[in-house]
């Protein structure tokens, strides 16, 4: 937690302008092996087709908007294993990692965005 | 019964081909250079002629019956032919535009490729009202009792795949998975994760992937861009080998934050942020247990502390001294054992009866 923070302060004083981190993300399933066009804010969309989970989707918790897919079929690489817990939140496993933009890296547990240093 | 003609000096100059609804046609001698249709039937010792049906014809045409006393066409004698089944009507359908009348309720998908001289690069489609074009298979069957006219047509085949939701199509059963998705309309330099989904399997393909369209269905490649990477995978909710159902059921009921991780072929099961009892120089440590092969018909033995927990009095904490190294990190072994008391019962047992014993051992040690 006060990692959590020294590293929100670091980011402001190193002129990285993160907004605040959103409110914990929800988890929602739709009937295909895609995503839908929009995803909502702070949910994380899973395209599920008849029991097979295809992947997952949401939207940069970073605020850049950027629509971030990470595929959840077996034998896929990259692929993210996907939890849902007792109160429906998603986590991920590994960490989501973006290799160009905005260059997010953070864990989502739980609904929560925990950012990494890198 | 009619005369037959079989005398040795009839002249048989005249030939007519004729064939069954099988249409394979032999030559049949006729006397007459203008049969007419009783002629043909009594040449070939086919009686009653009312209880059969003749048909001419002339391949590329239309086939249409002849009546008993109606001359049969001779007029292109190396091309005409005759279909001579024993029925008591005709069937009516359309081919490629051609009218064409049939002896029998149903016609083989074989005999409208002869009658159309369609080969086997086209595809025969049976029209239809309400719904899509019938295609028909090698072996399949037309009905044509039904009301109206049955229209069939015959086109190229096509070979279709859906490129993320646009459908292209080949003209070769075969296609290069590059060539689909620059096809498709799609950028082929982005990094893409391709899976192709098929009827069968799910596959992730490159773009020189070779697709085979020729399965049954149509086939899907499914595109997402590779932008995001995996990120660490030291952490989070690592599982490398499974527990007990009920085990992991409970773990996550109990909202514990564990991985199972095998390292040098040790199985461990890691839990974080435990809280302690109060007494100990810590408030939260990560506790390991070793979840022998054999789990859960072999117990469950000790269990690690990291960081090294300590008494807030200064007590020694006993049989705690030696170290392990578990994921790179140094755990304080503490060596609890079950003893003859409460031995280890296979199937009553498990990792969840083992936090009870390290939670009553780590109370215990600062009840003191
Ligand atoms: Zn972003």
């Amino acid at each position: 937690m006060i990692g959590s923070l020294l590293r929100r302060v670091r980011f402001w004083l190193s002129g990285w302008f993160r907004p605040a981190p959103p409110a914990r993300y929800a988890l929602a399933y739709v009937d295909s092996d895609e995503l839908p066009s929009v995803i909502p804010d702070r949910t994380v969309v899973v395209a599920r087709e008849a029991g097979e989970l295809w992947s997952a989707g949401l939207i940069c918790p970073c605020g850049c908007g950027r629509r971030i897919e990470l595929m959840l079929l077996p034998k896929v690489k990259p692929r993210w294993d996907i939890r849902e817990s007792q109160n429906e939140r998603p986590t991920l496993w590994p960490s989501i990692w973006a290799n160009d933009g905005c260059r997010s890296h953070f864990w989502l547990r739980d609904g929560m965005v925990e950012w990494c240093k890198d | 019964m009619e005369q037959t003609l079989t005398s040795p000096n009839a002249a048989h100059a005249n030939v007519v081909d004729v064939a069954g609804t099988d249409l394979v046609f032999r030559p049949v001698p006729v006397t007459d250079r203008t049969p007419t249709a009783r002629q043909v039937l009594a040449a070939m010792n086919l009686a009653p002629h009312d209880e059969y049906v003749v048909l001419q014809w002339l391949p590329g045409r239309d086939i249409e019956e002849v009546r008993p006393e109606e001359l049969v066409d001779m007029s292109d004698a190396t091309t005409s032919k005759l279909i001579i089944a024993k029925s008591d009507r005709t069937y009516r359908l359309m081919l490629n535009d051609h009218a064409l009348e049939w002896p029998e309720a149903e016609i083989t998908e074989e005999a409208l490729r002869i009658l159309g001289a369609i080969d086997a690069s086209l595809q025969i489609f049976l029209t239809r009202d309400d719904e899509a074009d019938r295609l028909l298979e090698p072996g399949d069957k037309v009905n044509l009792r039904a009301e109206g006219v049955e229209t069939l047509y015959a086109k190229s085949k096509e070979w279709k795949l859906n490129v993320q939701g646009v459908v292209i199509e080949s003209d070769a059963p075969e296609i290069v998975v590059r060539d689909a998705i620059a096809k498709a309309g799609f950028d082929v330099e982005t990094k893409w994760i391709i899976i192709l989904k098929t009827a069968t399997e799910r596959k992730q393909v490159d773009l020189n992937y070779v697709i085979d369209l020729r399965e049954p269905g149509i086939e899907k490649l499914r595109l997402t861009p590779r932008e995001i990477n995996n990120g660490e995978v030291s952490a989070g909710f690592r599982r490398d080998f499974a527990l007990l159902p009920a085990d992991h059921a409970r773990l996550d009921e109990h909202g514990y934050d564990w991985i199972a991780m095998i390292e040098n072929g040790r199985r461990w099961l890691i839990l974080r942020n435990v809280h302690l009892p109060a007494g100990y120089n810590l408030s939260v440590a990560t506790i390991a247990m070793e979840v022998p092969s054999a789990y859960p018909m072999a117990e469950i033995d000790m269990f690690y502390c990291s960081p090294h927990l300590a008494r807030l009095d200064g007590h020694m904490i006993p049989q705690t001294q030696v170290n392990e190294s578990i994921g790179g990190r140094t755990f304080q072994r503490w060596s609890r054992h079950r003893g003859a008391l409460a031995p280890w019962v296979p199937g009553k047992d498990s990792v969840v009866t083992h936090l009870l014993l390290i939670e009553e051992s780590l109370n215990r040690e600062v009840d003191k």
